[in-house]
């Protein structure tokens, strides 16, 4: 179990989280969704390991996270930043086989790296180097990097852990969809995944819970569809939404029609 | 090629490829012609084999203090410096996420430089107080210091960025020159005579030099680094990706980064204190490397290290037989070539939009 007990985290006088508390358990996805500022990515942060809380626990099958070492911390959970670097002259497979620790044989690193680039669809350009893809595709390369590190971690007897830190913002449609599918692919076979998204609907498809932050705190921790209520979403957004029910899809949607532009 | 072999190829692809072992081959033999060359060519001229027989013993009287006490000295303190300035460049242009950083440019060299100078003019006045077994370590240590604690000012300036950029690093790079540049002219100023001689030849940067002690020393302090830096090629790959990925890929980058200066800062103080200020061969080297071997640091770090070699003598050599017997300072020869490469690389990166990011 990945858990944050009471983790506080200030940058100067302010608290970017607020004794926050959350638990992902194996096989289980949960969305951290929320206005910007509201302390997501610092949660995210905090929780991998790179930022140190002011107080409180992180904790990761029990161990403190802050007591591991970096190496160890890889081989528990593996992280895909908000925007990683695209400026990089190594080719897709070399990047995606960069993070599995050397301890893996060559032989099983080439079996990963080729299983991580299939995940995303990028095996045809496993060979291009990475600033030349587009940037859609040099973020999928790096998805199958922290895959790749993932189940490297596995194969080492380890728990595994994804965290995802807003995957979709500039991205399109399809492959918004990519990375739906390996969070849907990597819960099947028992991986807790934390993810940090800005899209409310893919939260609610995606999502076994949702977490609801506003100004460093934890609004609501529940299953989407107690969350993806109007009245739960407004008064954190201070805007107006529309939730659809669609069979057991829930799209939720800024209400433009209240809005003033209408009147012009 | 086994199974297993070319599972290897597949995971860093340049590791084990036919292609990079031929050019290998290819420097390695070129290094040991200029080797040879630096040894055999001269005021004297002793042939190829003659050298060898020395080396072996059984040369006469002249041919063995040629070798010994001036030709073998002076190769052993032009590979330590072709060693030491490439690995530099590459690890800190690795480290520093920039193609651009070189020990010089970015003032490293010039740390070392004021801490040998201090030494040299000052060196009287601490001789006193230090016990007698530190005496010949005093310049080393000196340029050791000096090159260390401008990188810890590099490092407090790009700290708080996201990716240190090449503004910074060129402009703190020109700042630290001034500085340094004028705090050199102040202590020449309060120089003596004969440090006023000695100063200035070593800030032309030359591998002349008389003391086979310090030349020990130097080179034994360069080598010593070359296995840090060996260790350090997974740790500069994973920071490409940036230092928080870096961490999150399971590097402790802390320790990595202080890893790696202090390499860095040795091996540039060990040579600077000894060979003077010799510029761009830690900018030179790593680029012709790349384009030979790719971005990988596991054969990028050798292969800058061979070519850094190939390039200092080949240049001592120039320098010396272009107006014998006069010997020009080397490092006159590798800023007149490094210059202009520095200047076409700058172009390239501007065409591409990539710099001043």
């Amino acid at each position: 179990m990945l858990e944050a007990r009471d983790v506080t985290v200030t940058y100067g006088a302010k608290r970017a989280l607020d004794a926050v508390s959350c638990r992902i358990v194996p096989g289980e996805v949960v969305a951290v969704i929320g206005p910007n500022g509201a302390g997501k990515s610092t949660l995210l942060a905090a929780m991998s390991g790179v930022l140190t809380p002011a107080e409180g626990s992180i904790t990761i099958g029990g161990e403190r996270v802050g007591d591991l070492s970096p190496e160890n911390l890889a081989l528990r959970r593996a992280v895909l930043e908000q925007t990683p670097v695209k400026d990089l002259p190594y080719t897709a497979e070399t990047l995606v086989g960069l993070t599995v620790p050397t301890v893996v044989s060559p032989t099983e690193t080439g079996e990963i790296v080729t299983r991580a680039l299939r995940a995303v669809d990028l095996e045809d350009l496993r060979e291009s180097a990475v600033h030349r893809l587009s940037g859609g595709q040099a973020h999928r390369a790096h998805l199958a990097r922290a895959l790749a590190q993932l189940w490297a971690g596995k194969s080492l007897g380890h728990g595994g852990y994804l965290m995802i830190d807003e995957p979709t913002a500039s991205l399109d449609l399809q492959h918004q969809r990519s990375v739906l599918d390996v969070v849907r692919t990597v819960r099947q076979e028992g991986t807790g995944v934390l993810i940090v998204l800005h899209d409310l609907t893919l939260a609610a498809a995606v999502a076994d819970r949702i977490l609801l932050m506003r100004d460093g705190r934890v609004v609501a921790d529940a299953h989407p569809d107690e969350v993806m209520q109007p009245d739960m979403i407004e008064p954190v957004y201070e805007t107006p939404v529309v939730v659809i029910k669609q069979g057991d899809q829930r799209i939720v949607a800024p209400d433009y029609r209240s809005s003033v532009s209408q009147d012009r | 090629m086994t199974a297993t072999a070319e599972q290897g190829a597949r995971r860093i692809p340049l590791i084990v490829s036919s292609r990079s072992a031929l050019l290998f081959v290819v420097l390695s033999v070129l290094a040991c012609i200029v080797l040879i060359a630096e040894l055999a060519l001269g005021p004297v001229a002793i042939s190829p084999g003659r050298v060898l027989a020395t080396l072996a013993g059984g040369g006469d009287a002249m041919e063995t203090a040629i070798l010994w006490q001036i030709r073998i000295p002076r190769a052993a303190l032009g590979i330590a410096v072709g060693i030491s300035m490439a690995l530099s460049g590459a690890a800190l242009q690795g480290l520093l996420r920039n193609p651009l950083a070189e020990p010089g440019l970015i003032g490293v060299t010039a740390g070392a430089s004021l801490g040998a100078v201090m030494a040299i003019v000052l060196g009287g006045l601490l001789a006193g107080l230090l016990p007698e077994v530190f005496a010949p370590f005093l310049l080393p240590i000196a340029a050791f210091i000096g090159g260390s604690a401008v990188i810890a000012i590099l490092f407090s300036l790009v700290r708080f960025s996201s990716g240190p950029s090449m503004a910074t690093l060129i402009l703190a790079g020109v700042a630290i020159n001034a500085i340094v540049g004028a705090a050199i002219g102040v202590l020449i100023y309060i120089a003596d005579d004969q440090q006023l001689r000695d100063l200035t030849f070593w800030t032309m940067g030359s591998l002349g030099v008389a003391d086979t002690r310090l030349i020990g020393i130097v080179t034994v302090l360069a080598l010593l680094t070359f296995p840090i830096f060996l260790g350090s090629c997974r740790a500069l790959d994973l920071l490409q990706l940036g230092e928080r990925a870096a961490f999150y890929s399971g590097l402790n980058v802390n320790r990595a980064r202080m890893r790696i200066a202090a390499a860095t800062a040795l091996s540039v103080g060990a040579v600077t204190c000894a060979a003077g200020p010799i510029g761009f061969i830690g900018l030179v080297a790593p680029h012709i490397a790349r384009l030979m071997f790719g971005p990988g640091h596991r054969v990028l770090l050798p292969a800058s290290a061979l070519i850094g070699v190939i390039l200092v003598l080949a240049a001592d050599l120039g320098v010396r037989l272009a107006v014998p017997p006069a010997e020009p300072p080397i490092g006159l020869a590798t800023s007149l070539i490094g210059g202009p490469f520095f200047l076409w690389l700058l172009m390239r990166q501007v065409s591409r939009g990539r710099v001043i990011a």
